[in-house]
C-alpha cells in the first residue's frame, strides 16, 4: 500500500526558559492511503506539535530535524512559498476550538470559498457553487443563508462542519483532525466523528486523528499510535489496541477509560505525572509511573521492538 | 438587525445626548458667580448698557424661557451675536471651521497613513530594530509638548531652512479666493494651482505638529491589538488553509485589530474637531482654538457657548461615525 504520509525520526524542540525542551523525540509514523491514523496521548506528550510540524506551521523558533515524507517529497525541505501551495490543498487541518478557529470579521462563505480561489481558481460563480456543494456535504442545513452570515451567528457543531468543509474543499490526500471533538457536545461529537468517517470514505482521504480521548480514536481510527513523552510507545492495529494492549502506559490508559457496563468501585488513574521534557532522559520515559518497571529499563534507551502485529516500545518484550 | 436600523437606533441615541450638552452649555452662562451682562461689558459698563444687554441676551426672562429660547435658535445654529464684534456667532464660527477641519484632518490623514502600516510592520517585526524604534517613537509621540514641537519645527523648517512658511494658512500673493472657507478645496476649485501648493506648504508644519500625538497613538494601538490578533487561533487557520503571507495580514488580521485603532481615531478625531488650542496658538492658525481663547479673554459668552457647542454636536457626529466603522468591521456588533 502506497503511503501518504511517511514521518522519520522527527524531533521537534524549543529554547524556552526551563531550557531546551525536546517536545518530539525520533518519532516514526506512517499512514496509507485512505486510513486513518489515531494519534493519542496525554496533554503535552508531542501530538499537537506532530501535526503542526507535518503543516510546518510551527513558530520559528522550533528546532525541527528529520524526515517529513508527502507523497514522497520531504515537507521539511519546501520553502514558504511551496508550503502555502500545499497547505489547504494537499494537507489541510481542523482545529480544536470551532469557536475561535474562524475570523469573525469574515462571512462564512469568504472563509470556504478563498480556500478554493486560491488554491483552484475559477470564476465567482463557479467558486460559489462549490461553496453551497461543501456546505450540502458537510451537511450545513440552510446553506444558501448561513453562506452570508458570520461564525457568531452558528453553533459550535455548524461551525466545526465549517471548518471541515473547509478543509476538504481541495479534496485533500491527508486530513489532519487534531482533538476535532474536544469541545464539543457528546451528541455533537458523536455527529463529527461520523462525518469525518464519511467524508473520509468518500474522499479517499488519508487522516490524522489527534486525541487524547480513546474513545474518540476507536471509533475512528484503522491504526493507533500512542505517544508519551515525545515518543510513540505502541503503534498497532485499533483492534489490536484494544484487544490486547501491550505497553504498561497503554494498558494503563485503557484501564482509565469508565465503564457502564460493570461494578467499578474508583475510577482508575495513571499514577504519577508526565515527565518534564526539558530533562534528559536515559531509559524508558515511562519508568517512573511503571508498574511493570525494571532495573534495565533505565539503563539504556529503549527502541520500539516488533511484537505480534504491533510495535511496542517496552523491554518487557525483548528476547 | 441591519446595519440601517442599527444606524438608526444610534442616531436616535444621539439626540438625548445633545440635549444632555445643550443644558450644560446654556447654564455655563449662568453659572458664573456675578450677573453675565455685567461681566461682559466689565469694567466700563454702564447700569443703562447693562440693561440693555440683559434684555438683548434675554436674560430678564425664566431660565426654562430662556434655555427653549436659546435652544430652538442653537438647532438653527444662531447663537445669537458677539459681544465684542457685534457680527453673528455662526459666522465668526463657520470662516474659523473650515481652517481647524482642515488641520485637523490633514493630521488625521497623516496618522492613519502613517501609524497604522507602521504599526503593522512593528508587530509583524517584534522585537526587531524597526519594532523599538516604532515603540520609542511612540513614546517621545505622546511625550512631547506640541507647542514645543511646533516651535522646533518652525525654527528648523521655517526659520533656518526656510522651506516652509511660519504660519498662517495662505500667503497673501496667492491669488486666492474663497468660496468654501476649505483652502485646499477653494484653490481646485478656482483652478489656481500655486495657491493650492501654496496653502499645502502652509499646512504641513501645524499638521505634523498636530498629528504627532494620534500618530504615536495608532502605532502603539495598532501594534498591540496587532500582535492579540496574530496569536488568535483563526490566524492559524488562515495559514493552515495556504493563504499567503501578505493576505492573511491584510485581510484576516488587520480587519480584526482596526477595532481598537477605530475607538482612539474617534475620540481623537473629536478632540482635534474642536480646534487644536496650542497648535493654532504657535502657528498662527485662524482656527476655532484661537477663536474660543480669543472668546474667553473677551468674555465673549455666546460665542463661547456656539464654539462648545458646535464641538460637542461633532463630537456626537464622529461618535455616530465610530459606531457604524465598528460595525462594519466587526458583524458581531451589528445584531
Amino acid at each position: 500500500m502506497k503511503s501518504v504520509l511517511d514521518i522519520k525520526n522527527l524531533k521537534v524542540g524549543f529554547h524556552s526558559d526551563e531550557g531546551f525542551v525536546q517536545a518530539v523525540d525520533g518519532l516514526d509514523l506512517q499512514i496509507g492511503e485512505g486510513k486513518t491514523l489515531g494519534l493519542v496521548g496525554e496533554s503535552g506528550c508531542g501530538k499537537s506539535v506532530t501535526s503542526l510540524s507535518v503543516m510546518r506551521l510551527l513558530p520559528e523558533k522550533a528546532r525541527i530535524s528529520g524526515e517529513i515524507g508527502f507523497l514522497g517529497e520531504d515537507l521539511l525541505q519546501k520553502d514558504q512559498k511551496e508550503l502555502e501551495r500545499i497547505r489547504g490543498d494537499k494537507i489541510s487541518m481542523i482545529f480544536q476550538d470551532p469557536m475561535t478557529s474562524l475570523n469573525p470579521v469574515l462571512t462564512i462563505g469568504e472563509q470556504i470559498e478563498e480556500v478554493i480561489r486560491y488554491h483552484q481558481g475559477g470564476t465567482k460563480q463557479e467558486i460559489r457553487d462549490r461553496t453551497l456543494e461543501l456546505m450540502d456535504l458537510v451537511k450545513i442545513p440552510d446553506s444558501e443563508r448561513r453562506i452570508r452570515e458570520y461564525p457568531h451567528q452558528m453553533s459550535g457543531g455548524i461551525r466545526q462542519r465549517i471548518m471541515i468543509a473547509m478543509a476538504i474543499a481541495c479534496d485533500p490526500e491527508l486530513l489532519i483532525a487534531d482533538e476535532p471533538t474536544t469541545a464539543l457536545d457528546v451528541t455533537v461529537q458523536a455527529q463529527i466523528l461520523a462525518l469525518i468517517r464519511e467524508l473520509q470514505e468518500k474522499l479517499n482521504t488519508a487522516v490524522l486523528m489527534i486525541s487524547h480521548d480513546l474513545g474518540v480514536i476507536s471509533q475512528v481510527a484503522d491504526d493507533v499510535a500512542v505517544m508519551y513523552a515525545g515518543q510513540v510507545v505502541e503503534w498497532t492495529t485499533t483492534e489490536e489496541l484494544f484487544e490486547s494492549p501491550k505497553h504498561p502506559y497503554t494498558q494503563g490508559l485503557i484501564r482509565t477509560i469508565p465503564r457502564m457496563d460493570e461494578q467499578q468501585g474508583e475510577l482508575e488513574e495513571i499514577p504519577g505525572m508526565v515527565p518534564e521534557l526539558s530533562q534528559e532522559f536515559k531509559g524508558c520515559r515511562f519508568y517512573d509511573r511503571c508498574p511493570k518497571a525494571m532495573k534495565a529499563c533505565k539503563k539504556a534507551d529503549i527502541n520500539l521492538l516488533d511484537v505480534e502485529q504491533s510495535k511496542v516500545r517496552c523491554l518487557l518484550y525483548s528476547e | 438587525m441591519n446595519i440601517l436600523n442599527y444606524i438608526l437606533i444610534r442616531f436616535l441615541w444621539a439626540i438625548p445626548t445633545l440635549l444632555g450638552v445643550s443644558i450644560l452649555v446654556f447654564l455655563m452662562i449662568h453659572l458664573i458667580p456675578g450677573d453675565p451682562a455685567q461681566l461682559m461689558l466689565y469694567p466700563r459698563g454702564t447700569p443703562e448698557q447693562v440693561e440693555a444687554l440683559r434684555e438683548q441676551l434675554g436674560l430678564n426672562d425664566p431660565m426654562a424661557v430662556q434655555y427653549f429660547n436659546w435652544l430652538k435658535d442653537a438647532l438653527f445654529f444662531d447663537f445669537g451675536k458677539s459681544v465684542s464684534t457685534g457680527s453673528s456667532v455662526i459666522s465668526e464660527i463657520s470662516s474659523r471651521f473650515a481652517a481647524t477641519v482642515e488641520l485637523a484632518l490633514s493630521a488625521l490623514s497623516i496618522a492613519v497613513v502613517v501609524g497604522i502600516p507602521l504599526g503593522v510592520i512593528a508587530a509583524r517585526k517584534k522585537n526587531s530594530l524597526i519594532d523599538y524604534l516604532c515603540i520609542t517613537f511612540s513614546l517621545g509621540g505622546v511625550s512631547i509638548p506640541v507647542f514645543w514641537l511646533g516651535l522646533m519645527l518652525i525654527f528648523v523648517f521655517a526659520a533656518t531652512l526656510g522651506w516652509l512658511p511660519v504660519s498662517g494658512r495662505i500667503s497673501m500673493d496667492s491669488g486666492m479666493q474663497i468660496v468654501t472657507g476649505f483652502y485646499l478645496l477653494d484653490a481646485l476649485l478656482i483652478g489656481n494651482l500655486y495657491a493650492f501648493g501654496d496653502a499645502v506648504k502652509h499646512l504641513i508644519l501645524p499638521a505634523v505638529a498636530l498629528s504627532t500625538i494620534p500618530l504615536a497613538m495608532v502605532v502603539r494601538i495598532t501594534r498591540s491589538s496587532m500582535l492579540e490578533v496574530l496569536s488568535q487561533d483563526y490566524m492559524k487557520t488562515a495559514r493552515a488553509k495556504g493563504i499567503p503571507g501578505r493576505l492573511i495580514i491584510y485581510k484576516h488580521a488587520l480587519r480584526n485589530a482596526l477595532i481598537p485603532v477605530v475607538t482612539v481615531l474617534g475620540i481623537q478625531i473629536g478632540s482635534l474637531m474642536g480646534g487644536s488650542i496650542l497648535t493654532e496658538t504657535v502657528f498662527s492658525w485662524p482656527g476655532l482654538g484661537s477663536l474660543i481663547i480669543d472668546s474667553i479673554n473677551d468674555r465673549d459668552y455666546p460665542v463661547i457657548q456656539g464654539v462648545v457647542f458646535l464641538a460637542t454636536l461633532i463630537m456626537i457626529v464622529v461618535n455616530l461615525i465610530v459606531d457604524v466603522l465598528y460595525a462594519y468591521l466587526d458583524p458581531r456588533i451589528r445584531y
